[in-house]
C-alpha cells in the first residue's frame, strides 16, 4: 500500500510559486477574520459560545451524519439492484439537507415574531417536500433501470 | 467484543471516495463559496460604506439581486458541502494522524476550513429563519466568518492544487469520468497508478492522497457509481433552490414550500421583518400629532402628515429587498427626500441622518448617503400600491430609496437631519 500523502509536491515551478501565493494570500485572509473577530466580538462568553458552534457543527457531522449515512448505505445498498443505488444515494443526500432544512423551517415557525415569517403550513410543506424527494428518488431509480447494461 | 478501532482510509470501499469526484464537487462548492462571499461583501459594505466608497443608487434592483444570490447560493452549498465532506469522509481516519510539522499545519487548516464552513452555512440558514439558538451577535460574527471560510478555503486550494490539477484533467467519455493518461507527467504517478489507469478505469484513490489501487472488481459500475453521485448531487442542488428561490423570484413563489418567506404574504402583500409592537412604536406611529421635524443649514421644519401630503407626491416603483433573502417590489408614493431637505436650505450633496420612532435597537437611526438624497426615486413615502402605508410597513412615513438594503429603509420617520457639507 502506498504511503498516504496528503500534501503533494508540486509538478512545475510556476505551480509551486502559485500555491505560496494562495497559501501568503489565505493566510491573510484568515488573520483579516480572525483580527476582526477579536475586535468585533469582544465578550469571552460570546467567544466560548462561537467556539462551541463552531466545534459542535463538525461533531454532529462526522459523528453522527456520515456514520448513518454510511450505516444506510452498508445496509440498503447491497441488497437492492445496481441501477438503484445512484437514486437512492442522491435521495439519502436529499433526505439530510431537507433534515437540516426542516429543523429551520420547525424553529422558525415556532419562534415567528409575526405572521409573515414562514407563513406556510410547516407540516404540509414538509410532506410536500418529502413526496418530491420520493419522486425524484422513483425517477432516479426508473432512469438508472432504463440504461442499457455495459 | 472491544471497542471498535477507528477505520483506516483504505476500509473505505466506494467509489465515490476518488478525488475526481472530491475535485469536481470541490471546483462547484468552491466557486459558491465566492459568490457567497462576495455578495456577503456587499451588503456588508452597503450598510457600513468606507469613506472612500461611492454608493450606486442604480440600478435599483441590484441588492435584491446580490442578496438573493447570497442567500439561494449559500442554501445550495448545503447540499454541495455535505456531498464533499462525504466524499472526503476517508482522510479523517488518516494514519498516523499527524506526520511532520507543515502535516500538522495543514490538518488544523482543513479542521479550520470544515469547522467555519458548517457553521456559516448553518447558522446563516437558521438566521434566515430569524431562529437564533445561539447566545452572539449574528451579523458581527457571520462578517468575521467569512473571511475566516475564505482565507482557510484558499489555503486548502494552495495544498491541493497538484491534486485538483490531476484530477480535473480526466475526462469525460462517453458520459464517464475517464483518466486522461497522456497529459499525467510521468513520475507524478506511481509506475503502478499508470499501468491501472491503462488499464480501462481500474484507477482508484483516496480522495487526498496519492492514488493506490484498489481491488474493483466492476470498474463500469464504479465509473457509474461516480457519476451517478454526481449526478444527484446536481439535482438535489437544483431541487433546493426551486423549493426555495421563490422568495426572491416572485413568479416561483408557489414552490418556495421550504422559503422563510413568501414575497406575496404580509400587511398590503409584503412581508414584514419588524412590527410597530416589536419596536414599540404601536402608539407613537398612529398619534396624531405625529410631525416630521426636518433639520438643516436653513433652519427647523415640522411637518405633519397632511401637510407632507399636501406636497409634490411622487411615485417609484422598487423593491423592498431583505439582507434574509427576500424581497418584494411595491410602488411607493410619498415625498421626494431631496425636496425636504431643501425646505431646509440644504442641497443635494447633504448626507442625511434618519430617526424612527422606534427607541433604540441597531437599525432605529441609518444615514441616508448624498448618492440616495439626490435620487428621484428616493422617497419619504407614505402611501403603498395605493393605500396609506400599514403600521407594520412603516406609517405614518417611512423612508424607500433604489438599491439598498431593507434594514437601512427606515420606518417610522420622526426626524431628518442634515448631517454636514450640505450648506446651500
Amino acid at each position: 500500500m502506498r504511503e498516504y500523502d496528503a500534501t503533494p509536491a508540486s509538478t512545475s515551478r510556476g505551480q509551486a510559486a502559485l500555491r505560496w501565493v494562495l497559501w501568503i494570500g489565505g493566510a491573510a485572509l484568515l488573520a483579516f477574520g480572525v483580527l476582526t473577530a477579536l475586535t468585533t466580538v469582544p465578550s469571552t462568553s460570546q467567544r466560548i459560545n462561537v467556539l462551541l458552534w463552531l466545534a459542535g457543527g463538525v461533531v454532529v457531522h462526522d459523528a453522527v451524519l456520515v456514520p448513518l449515512a454510511l450505516l444506510v448505505g452498508v445496509v440498503v445498498l447491497p441488497r437492492v439492484p445496481p441501477s438503484w443505488r445512484p437514486a437512492l444515494r442522491g435521495g439519502l443526500l436529499a433526505l439530510a439537507v431537507l433534515g437540516i432544512v426542516a429543523v429551520a423551517l420547525v424553529a422558525g415557525a415556532a419562534t415567528r415574531a409575526n405572521p409573515s415569517v414562514v407563513p406556510q403550513d410547516v407540516g404540509a410543506a414538509l410532506a410536500l417536500a418529502g413526496i418530491v424527494l420520493v419522486v425524484g428518488v422513483l425517477v432516479g431509480m426508473f432512469l438508472g433501470g432504463a440504461r442499457r447494461p455495459r | 467484543m472491544g471497542l471498535p478501532r477507528p477505520p483506516t482510509p483504505e476500509a473505505f470501499r466506494s467509489p465515490i471516495h476518488d478525488e475526481r469526484v472530491v475535485a469536481r464537487v470541490g471546483v462547484w462548492l468552491g466557486i459558491a463559496f465566492v459568490v457567497v462571499f462576495v455578495t456577503g461583501l456587499v451588503s456588508h459594505f452597503l450598510q457600513n460604506p468606507l469613506p472612500w466608497m461611492p454608493l450606486l443608487p442604480e440600478p435599483s434592483w441590484g441588492y435584491r439581486v446580490t442578496q438573493g444570490v447570497h442567500v439561494a447560493a449559500g442554501i445550495a452549498c448545503l447540499p454541495l458541502l455535505l456531498a464533499k465532506l462525504y466524499a472526503v469522509y476517508p482522510a479523517l481516519f488518516e494514519s498516523p494522524p499527524v506526520k511532520s510539522p507543515a502535516h500538522a499545519l495543514e490538518r488544523a487548516s482543513v479542521a479550520l476550513l470544515v469547522a467555519s464552513s458548517i457553521f456559516q452555512l448553518v447558522t446563516g440558514l437558521f438566521n434566515v429563519f430569524q431562529w437564533y439558538p445561539w447566545a452572539f451577535s449574528f451579523v458581527a460574527v457571520h462578517y468575521a466568518t467569512a473571511w475566516v471560510v475564505i482565507g482557510s478555503l484558499v489555503i486548502h486550494v494552495g495544498v491541493k492544487l497538484p491534486i485538483i490539477v490531476r484530477a480535473l484533467r480526466t475526462r469525460i467519455v462517453d458520459g464517464e469520468i475517464v483518466d486522461e493518461g497522456s497529459v499525467v507527467p510521468a513520475g507524478t504517478l506511481g509506475v503502478d497508478v499508470v499501468a491501472a489507469a491503462g488499464m480501462d478505469g481500474q484507477l482508484s484513490s483516496v480522495p487526498d492522497g496519492e492514488n493506490v489501487v484498489l481491488p474493483v472488481p466492476d470498474a463500469d459500475g464504479s465509473a457509474a457509481t461516480r457519476r451517478g453521485f454526481l449526478a444527484g448531487v446536481a439535482v438535489t442542488v437544483l431541487g433546493l433552490t426551486a423549493l426555495t428561490v421563490g422568495q426572491t423570484v416572485r413568479p416561483l413563489a408557489p414552490l418556495a414550500v421550504l422559503a422563510p418567506r413568501d414575497p406575496r404574504v404580509g400587511p398590503q402583500g409584503l412581508p414584514v421583518n419588524k412590527t410597530a409592537a416589536a419596536a414599540g412604536v404601536s402608539e407613537t406611529a398612529v398619534d396624531p400629532a405625529w410631525v416630521l421635524r426636518l433639520e438643516g443649514p436653513g433652519g427647523t421644519r415640522e411637518l405633519d402628515r397632511a401637510a407632507l401630503l399636501a406636497m409634490d407626491l411622487h411615485e417609484a416603483v422598487l423593491p423592498i429587498a431583505c439582507v434574509e433573502g427576500w424581497s418584494a417590489t411595491a410602488r411607493w408614493e410619498g415625498v421626494r427626500v431631496r425636496d425636504l431637505v431643501a425646505m431646509v436650505g440644504a442641497q443635494e450633496t447633504a448626507d442625511l441622518a434618519v430617526e424612527s420612532l422606534q427607541q433604540g435597537g441597531s437599525y432605529s437611526r441609518s444615514v441616508l448617503q448624498h448618492e440616495y438624497v439626490a435620487h428621484d426615486d428616493t422617497l419619504l413615502a407614505l402611501r403603498l400600491d395605493g393605500e396609506d402605508l400599514d403600521v407594520d410597513h412603516g406609517f405614518p412615513a417611512r423612508i424607500i430609496a433604489p438599491n439598498r438594503p431593507g434594514v437601512l429603509q427606515t420606518k417610522w420617520v420622526a426626524r431628518l437631519s442634515v448631517i454636514d457639507g450640505g450648506a446651500a
